[in-house]
């Protein structure tokens, strides 16, 4: 017998029990229950006691969990790594608060520093005027090493560059109220094992240690056990020393306090030490000789032209970065150029293109043997200005598309115009300017020396001329 | 409604009453009922209620012995034999859970799950004490040489 006749038999032998009356049922009186009793009482989904102390106990765990991870994330999980370098090299890592989380001396040195600051949980800028006091107690910053390379690992390249600043003008700030100007190296850095292995090897920051093996990468004569016991004051002379540019090495540059005092608050960037300052006085004050030299009122808006010629030709120059150096080659080599062809030329009408071709040969023998001074600069106007008088708009235009780009841009339309109206007089002043141009080319050998005499002596000689 | 009580109660009379009051409760406390999605449910723990306190008065009051709970399964008014024999088997042989599942199954068309839902049993042991229920009561009937 299967299953379905089994359940068939029990069907009708169920079926053929006498029913109920439905009408019957139905007239039946009932009771209105006011409440359950056990009979009709709705089985509710009822949890063991246990099991809802657990449930309550999980939760509560859960919320403790959740508060106590985002405290951490917020107070104990490092979010920068700044170190700072001077030649004590000190690790700081913060939270997300800003707030110093551990400070690591990673040299020596650096143990003096750190020894008996009280770090945690203190604000970042407190926690770096303290190094820095430290620091100068120590003697490691004065008047004389004023050198500090800040360094920083953050995900968030803008927090990154904020923190940089925010600590650039603390440091700036402790610094100038001890009568030091400090030399401020800024640079964020990604993560690289091969570089943090490096560091660790070498007892140093990796900050450090990229501005090193950045500047190896220009200096084959040294190497990394040379140049890492090194101070980041020394390895700054080395890097000027040996025209490395600091600003494209670290992605920032050097900032002092004479950014500031020179008005370049609008590039805080700029690369900005002794020489350069130096080296635009200089200028300036043969720029200013040079218009003595032309003498004339009817130049005094040449002259005007020709200051501002050397201005935009010093931020060309430091824009223009490791460049500078061809740049100054280069304009140099427009400027005898130039000056030749006004020597040459007694037609303006004849094709100036032929004249630069020809003179472009001549001069790029001479440009070899020309160096690398700022006195340049003031040729450089020059250049511009001797170009300007041939009044030729398409030689105007072939300078533009030259390899001496934007020095000659800046200045040339002013020059162009004064020069264009004085044909005559001009031509005298080329010849006294190939001549004033001799000296100077002497001088700026005498200049490689740095002696700031010779400077005086070419002044005076451009005066005599 | 009458099976599940049946089943319960393996007696016709006693099933009668319990539907009978089953009804009236429901009627009594219809507007206490609170919906949560199972109203079958209710009804059926409302027959179950009853049956079981129904069965405890009975085996206080009357103080039965087994063998007339037996005698009165006479179910009178089938009258093929065999379907007779085969309700008789099935209520004397079968546990209580077994009988619930199988008369429930048989008799209302339930399937397993609404059988599962009603009761308040997991589905899987519903179909295993089905399985097991319909086994029992098919080597019964062999046994007693019941053969279609």
């Amino acid at each position: 017998m299967n299953r379905i006749q089994i359940e068939k038999s029990i069907n009708r032998a169920v079926n053929a029990a006498p029913q109920l009356s439905f009408d019957e049922l139905a007239n039946l009186p009932y009771v209105k229950m006011a409440e359950h009793d056990f009979i009709t009482k709705q089985e509710e989904i009822k949890f063991p006691a246990h099991i809802k102390q657990i449930a309550f106990a999980t939760a509560c765990c859960f919320l403790v969990m959740i508060f106590v991870s985002g405290w951490f994330v917020q107070n104990r999980v490092s979010d920068s790594t700044i170190t700072m370098d001077v030649n004590p090299s000190i690790e700081i890592v913060t939270n997300k608060k800003d707030k110093v989380i551990s400070l690591i001396a990673l040299n020596e040195d650096a143990r003096d520093i750190t020894r008996g600051i009280d770090y945690k949980d203190a604000k970042l800028k407190d926690t770096v005027n303290a190094l820095i006091s430290s620091l100068i107690s120590n003697g490691y910053l004065a008047s004389d090493k004023r050198s500090i390379l800040l360094s920083i690992k953050n995900k968030d390249s803008k927090k990154a560059d904020a923190i940089l600043s925010s600590l650039d003008e603390t440091i700036k700030e402790s610094l100038v109220s001890q009568n030091i100007t400090p030399a401020i190296l800024k640079q964020v850095i990604p993560k690289e094992k091969e570089n943090i292995e490096l560091a660790k090897k070498y007892h140093i920051s990796e900050g450090k240690m990229k501005l090193i093996q950045g500047i190896l990468a220009s200096l084959d004569q040294y190497t990394l056990d040379m140049l890492t016991p090194m101070s980041i004051e020394a390895l700054v002379e080395l890097a000027e020393e040996n025209s490395i540019d600091l600003r494209n090495l670290l992605g920032y540059g050097v900032e002092t306090d004479d950014d500031e005092n020179n008005g370049n608050e609008d590039q805080p960037y700029e690369e900005d030490n002794a020489h350069y300052e130096e080296d635009s006085d200089e200028d300036k004050d043969e720029s200013e000789s040079d218009a003595e030299e032309k003498g004339e009122d009817s130049h005094q808006s040449e002259n005007s032209s020709i200051e501002n010629n050397d201005d935009q030709d010093e931020d060309d120059d430091q824009d223009s970065g490791n460049d500078d150096d061809g740049d100054k080659n280069n304009s140099n080599e427009y400027d005898e150029e130039t000056l030749n062809q006004n020597n040459q030329e007694d037609n303006k009408e004849e094709p100036s293109s032929n004249v630069r071709n020809e003179s472009n040969e001549d001069n790029n023998e001479d440009s070899n043997s020309n160096t690398d001074t700022d006195n340049n600069e003031d040729s450089n106007s020059n250049t511009d200005t001797d170009n300007s008088e041939d009044g030729d708009n398409n030689e105007d235009s072939m300078y533009d598309s030259g390899e001496n780009t934007e020095s000659n841009n800046d200045g040339d339309n002013d020059i162009f115009v004064d020069y264009n109206s004085e044909d005559e007089d001009n031509n005298d002043y080329i010849d006294t300017r190939n001549q004033s141009e001799e000296d100077r080319n002497d001088n700026n050998d005498d200049n490689l020396t740095g002696d700031n005499e010779d400077d005086d002596g070419n002044v005076s000689g451009n005066e005599d001329n | 409604m009458y099976a599940y009580a049946l089943s319960i109660l393996k007696n016709h009379e006693d099933a009668m009453d319990v539907l009978q009051e089953t009804y009236l409760k429901i009627r009594g406390a219809a507007h206490l009922y609170k919906p949560m999605g199972k109203p079958m449910a209710w009804i059926f723990t409302i027959a179950r209620n009853l049956a079981m306190s129904k069965l405890r008065l009975r085996n206080k009051t009357e103080n039965m012995q087994v063998e007339d709970m037996e005698n009165d399964l006479s179910f009178s008014y089938v009258s093929d034999n065999e379907d007779k024999l085969i309700l008789q088997a099935a209520l004397s042989i079968l546990n209580i859970e077994e009988r619930e599942i199988i008369l429930l199954h048989a008799i209302s068309g339930f399937k397993h799950r609404e059988i599962a839902n009603s009761l308040g049993l997991p589905l899987a042991t519903v179909l295993s004490k089905y399985q097991r229920g319909l086994g029992k009561l098919r080597k019964h009937l062999k046994e007693l040489g019941v053969q279609e």
